[in-house]
């Protein structure tokens, strides 16, 4: 599967060709683990309905929009999306667009190294996790950094998600339900925007991954955070700098424009993760304004 | 001056290589400088050069010399 998904992809984009063929040499595990995600994902896919050349084209046309989104940035300086109501007309309520969307993303996380890198940044924390914790997913998406958090709780834990799109609830279960049925009394999904969220739990882990840049109000989602985390709670986020897509609606210019809101927010910052999607100097990264992926482990400010 | 040769300028000037040749069947596995980013910036200076814009859905058959040629011409026809 992986050589044909790969195959209709080099063939329409010589340049994601010269650009993951140097991934896999420089990352020999990035490969490995993309066979490995095929092999899981494949069940999946079966599911939905969706062929290995489905899931190329899924990629291509991600790729597609996200140059079209470039490239209007450059001229205008700004997100295409004025706001999240705009983003969600056109995007989480687009079931199609929305299925697409996610499992072009999922693939990504193996075909892009600073999606990768996010992912195991991901990974080596949830490691460290207590099994008994109890946690909130916000935003599933593709399914698979919930899919991991499943890996390490224990039997009788649940976790909560909560996720704006009916699309991305549907596609996490059924990936859950791909590789165990079981694992699906694991979770409470809530069709919700997070920021009309309540409840009187506090979580000792909160995961929110790529999401700030998706609404209007940012600051407004953490502080909420901030009130759902227990005092000794954890929460990581993932986010990027200058990363025009369709559907980003909340600009950060650079990496600080991040670090001071979640400060803003009541959090002091843990651990992080800066990582650009190209190889390129910092005077190169800002000048030309490249994305630059983010992800954090924050505590509340003691 | 045929689209082909202002093309040529073009990536001449974008990629920095003052010798390049292009053919229609030229892409980026021909061209190391050619990558993702040059990409894009090969995109906007088009767009400038020929006074188009390329909407959501008309970027998608760029993948060599000739079919850059093709999405211009579809577009200052």
């Amino acid at each position: 599967m992986k050589n044909e998904i790969l195959e209709i992809i080099f063939s329409e984009f010589p340049t994601q060709k010269k650009k993951i063929t140097t991934f896999f040499e420089n990352s020999p595990g990035m490969e490995e683990d993309l066979d490995i995600f095929l092999d899981t994902y494949s069940n999946f896919m079966e599911l939905e309905n969706i062929t290995p050349k489905k899931l190329a084209e899924a990629y291509i046309e991600m790729l597609n929009q996200m140059i079209f989104a470039r490239k209007e940035f450059i001229y205008s300086g700004e997100y295409l999306s004025k706001n999240q109501a705009e983003a969600f007309d056109h995007t989480y309520d687009n079931e199609e667009f929305m299925t697409n969307y996610m499992i072009a993303l999922a693939l990504s996380q193996f075909l892009w190294k600073h999606h990768y890198e996010v992912f195991n940044f991901f990974k080596s924390i949830i490691s460290r996790l207590d099994p008994r914790s109890s946690i909130l997913e916000v935003g599933s998406g593709h399914g698979l950094f919930l899919l991991e958090i499943l890996k390490i709780i224990n039997k009788d834990n649940t976790i909560n998600v909560v996720d704006i799109s009916k699309s991305s609830i549907r596609m996490t279960k059924n990936i859950i339900k791909s590789i165990d049925e079981n694992l699906a009394r694991h979770i409470n999904f809530h069709l919700s925007d997070i920021s009309h969220y309540k409840t009187d739990k506090k979580y000792n882990f909160i995961t929110m991954g790529e999401v700030i840049e998706h609404v209007d109000n940012p600051l407004k989602i953490l502080k909420g955070l901030h009130g759902l985390l227990d005092n000794d709670g954890t929460l990581f986020i993932t986010t990027c700098a200058n990363c025009p897509t369709i559907d980003h609606v909340y600009l950060f210019n650079n990496v600080n424009d991040i670090r001071a809101l979640v400060k803003e927010a009541g959090f002091e910052i843990d651990s992080e993760l800066v990582t650009p999607t190209e190889a390129k100097s910092d005077e190169y990264l800002r000048k030309f304004k490249v994305d630059i992926s983010y992800a954090a482990v924050l505590k509340k400010q003691g | 001056m045929e689209i082909k040769d202002e093309l040529q300028e073009l990536f001449r000037d974008i990629l920095g290589i003052d010798d390049l040749i292009l053919e229609d069947t030229t892409s980026a596995d021909e061209i190391d400088e050619w990558d993702s980013l040059a990409h894009i910036n090969l995109v906007v200076a088009i767009e400038r050069e020929f006074k188009i814009r390329f909407a959501l859905g008309e970027l998608s058959d760029m993948k060599n010399i000739g079919a850059m040629i093709g999405s211009i011409l579809e577009k200052i026809k």
